[in-house]
C-alpha cells in the first residue's frame, strides 16, 4: 500500500473500523514508513487531547430554567388553544375567547384540563339558559341539552367534529393557527394524508348518573368530600336545564376515575342522595385522533424538509416558524386525547326537588 | 436502561414530570455537546434548552429506534447548527475573528497578525482548551459535528450515523477529513511532535 492510501485508512484505523485485510497492509506499510508513523502518532494524540477536554461546568441553574420553560409551555399552550375554540355566536364567544384566554394564563398548569373546560361550559351554559319564560324555550332548550348530552356535552376539543370529517373542512378544531384570535383562516398547503398509519380506536368511556336530593348544596360538598378522600380529579359547574329541572336546581360534578375505581365510587356516591342507575356514553376519539396524527405526521415532513434545505429565504423561514408552531399545538392536542383517553368520566347531576 | 424506558413512555402520554428526570439524566452530556458546537457557555445555555423544549415538542416522533440519549444528541445537533446556520446568515460587519473560506473550502482563520499561541504559551489546560475550541468553532459543520460527537462525545460510528442520519461511511470520511484538518493545523504551529 502506498502512502496516500494508507493515510486515508489511519482515522478509522484508531477506531477500529478497518478490516482485517486493511489493518495488515496498513501495519506492514507502517513498519517501513516513518512519516505515515509520523501521522499516525499525531492522530492519535490529537484524538487523546479531544478526550481529555475539560467537561465545561454545567451552570446550577439549568434544571430549574428548563423546568419553568416546561411549565410555561404547556400553559401558553393551553391558553391559546382555549381561546381558538371553534365560536358559537359572534360577540358573545368573543368576550368568552378572551375570558378564556386570561384564565389559561392565569392558571397555573396543575389545574386539570376538565376544570378550564367546566369555566367554559360555565359561561355558555349561562348565556344559553338565560331569561326564556315561555314553557317551549324551557323545553327546547332541555331537548338541546340533552342531545348535546347524549353526544358528549363535555366540550371536547372536538366540538362537532364528526361532521367535519366529512366534509373535508380540513379543519379540525385542534389546528392551531399562528397569530391572533382572527387571523384569517390559513390552510396548510399540502392535503392532510388520510389514515397513512391507520391507528387502534380511541374510546372514552364516559358515564353519566343522577342524585337526587334533599339538600343540593349538602349533597355537593359531600360528593366534592368524596372526591378528595378517593384522590379524584373532580369539576364542579352550574347545573343544566334538562328534563324540566332548571338549572338553579342542579349542579354538575365531573369525575375522572380509574375503570376500576368506578363501582366502588358509585358505592360512596349513595351517602350524598338517590343515585340513579349510570348510563354509559363511550364517545369515539379515533377519528379526531387519527386527524392529528395524520396532521402532526405531515406537518413533521413539511418541517423536515424546510431544515434540510440549506439556505432558507425569509418566506421559507416564517413558514416554518409557522409550520413548527403548527406542529407544537397538534403535539399537544394528541397529549390531551391521550389524557382523556385514558381515563373515565363521570358526570353526577346533583338536583334538588323543588316542592311549589 | 429499563427505567429509562418507562420515562419516555410516561412522557409520551403527558407526564411532564416524568420528561423532567430524562432531563436531569441528559443534562449535563446535552449541555457538554452544545457547548462544543457553540463554543462559549451563554449560548451552550441557551442551546441546551432549546434542545430539551424542542424534544418535549417533538417527543412522538421518537420511534425507539435508537436510544433516547442518541435521539437526544441528534435534536442538540440540529439545534445548535439551526443557530449557526442563522447567524452565518446576518449581515454583520466583517468581524476580525470571522474565518475566510478558501477556494479548497476549508476555513482558514484572517491573518491580521498571528496572535495564535505558541506551544510554550499552551502549558496551561485552559488556554490550550480554548485553543483547540477555537479551532472546532472555525470547522465547517459537518466536520465539527462528526469530530465531537466522536472524539469528545466518544459515541460510536453507528451512534454517530444516527445522530447525523447519513451512512457509517459518510461518518468516517468526515471523522477523517475533521482531524486531519486540525491535525494540519497544529502541526503547522508545531504543536504536535
Amino acid at each position: 500500500m502506498r502512502c496516500e492510501q494508507v493515510r486515508e485508512l489511519l482515522s478509522p484505523y484508531i477506531d477500529q473500523m478497518t478490516s482485517e485485510k486493511e489493518n495488515q497492509a496498513i501495519e506492514a506499510h507502517l513498519v517501513q514508513c516513518l512519516e505515515c508513523r509520523r501521522e499516525l502518532e499525531q492522530l492519535k494524540l490529537l484524538c487523546s487531547m479531544l478526550n481529555d477536554l475539560e467537561s465545561p461546568q454545567v451552570p446550577e441553574n439549568l434544571a430549574q430554567d428548563i423546568h419553568r420553560r416546561l411549565r410555561e409551555e404547556k400553559t401558553k399552550i393551553l391558553a391559546f388553544r382555549e381561546a381558538r375554540r371553534p365560536k358559537k355566536s359572534g360577540w358573545i364567544a368573543a368576550a368568552i375567547a378572551g375570558l378564556a384566554l386570561a384564565v389559561g394564563i392565569g392558571v397555573s398548569s396543575l389545574l386539570p384540563v376538565g376544570s378550564i373546560m367546566a369555566l367554559w361550559q360555565d359561561k355558555t351554559a349561562e348565556q344559553d339558559a338565560k331569561p326564556k319564560v315561555a314553557i317551549e324555550k324551557i323545553l327546547d332548550a332541555a331537548r338541546i341539552a340533552m342531545n348535546t348530552d347524549n353526544k358528549g356535552a363535555d366540550d371536547s376539543i372536538g366540538g362537532n367534529n364528526s361532521a367535519s370529517n366529512q366534509k373535508g373542512d380540513n379543519k379540525p378544531a385542534v389546528t392551531g393557527q399562528t397569530g391572533k384570535l382572527n387571523a384569517p383562516e390559513k390552510n396548510s398547503s399540502s392535503p392532510v394524508n388520510v389514515a397513512e398509519n391507520p391507528i387502534k380506536p380511541v374510546i372514552v368511556q364516559e358515564y353519566a348518573t343522577r342524585i337526587k336530593t334533599d339538600n343540593l348544596n349538602e349533597s355537593v360538598n359531600k360528593v366534592i368530600q368524596i372526591a378528595d378522600v378517593s384522590g379524584l380529579e373532580y369539576n364542579l359547574s352550574q347545573g343544566k336545564t334538562v328534563q324540566g329541572l332548571q338549572a338553579s336546581n342542579t349542579k354538575e360534578v365531573t369525575f375522572k376515575v380509574e375503570a376500576a375505581q368506578l363501582e366502588g365510587v358509585l358505592a360512596k356516591l349513595e351517602s350524598a342522595g338517590q343515585v340513579a342507575s349510570p348510563v354509559e356514553n363511550k364517545r369515539e376519539l379515533t377519528a379526531q385522533y387519527q386527524q392529528v396524527q395524520d396532521k402532526i405526521n405531515t406537518l413533521d415532513k413539511q418541517v423536515n424538509a424546510l431544515e434540510e434545505k440549506p439556505g432558507r429565504t425569509a418566506e421559507e423561514e416564517a413558514e416554518l416558524a409557522d409550520l413548527k408552531a403548527d406542529l407544537n399545538n397538534c403535539c399537544v392536542a394528541k397529549e390531551n386525547l391521550d389524557k382523556e383517553a385514558s381515563k373515565v368520566t363521570l358526570k353526577i347531576l346533583l338536583f334538588e326537588e323543588v316542592n311549589h | 436502561m429499563i427505567a429509562e424506558e418507562q420515562l419516555v413512555k410516561k412522557s409520551l402520554q403527558g407526564d411532564t414530570q416524568a420528561f423532567e428526570e430524562l432531563v436531569l439524566i441528559h443534562q449535563n452530556k446535552v449541555y457538554k455537546l452544545a457547548y462544543r458546537y457553540m463554543g462559549n457557555e451563554e449560548d451552550a445555555y441557551d442551546m441546551t434548552q432549546e434542545a430539551f423544549l424542542k424534544a418535549y415538542r417533538s417527543l412522538r416522533s421518537f420511534k425507539g429506534d435508537s436510544s433516547f440519549g442518541t435521539w437526544l444528541y441528534r435534536v442538540t445537533t440540529n439545534v445548535c447548527l439551526d443557530e449557526l446556520r442563522r447567524r452565518k446568515r446576518r449581515i454583520f460587519p466583517v468581524s476580525l475573528d470571522e474565518p475566510l473560506a478558501t477556494k479548497e473550502g476549508d476555513e482558514v482563520e484572517k491573518e491580521i497578525a498571528d496572535t495564535s499561541p505558541t506551544a510554550d504559551i499552551l502549558y496551561e489546560q485552559k488556554e490550550f482548551s480554548q485553543y483547540i475550541q477555537n479551532l472546532l468553532n472555525d470547522m465547517k459543520p459537518e466536520h465539527k459535528t462528526a469530530i465531537v460527537l466522536r472524539d469528545v462525545m466518544e459515541l460510536s460510528y453507528e451512534e454517530i450515523a444516527e445522530v447525523l442520519n447519513c451512512s457509517i461511511g459518510t461518518v468516517k470520511s468526515r471523522i477523517s477529513r475533521a482531524r486531519n484538518v486540525l491535525r494540519k493545523k497544529m502541526d503547522d504551529r508545531e504543536l504536535l511532535p
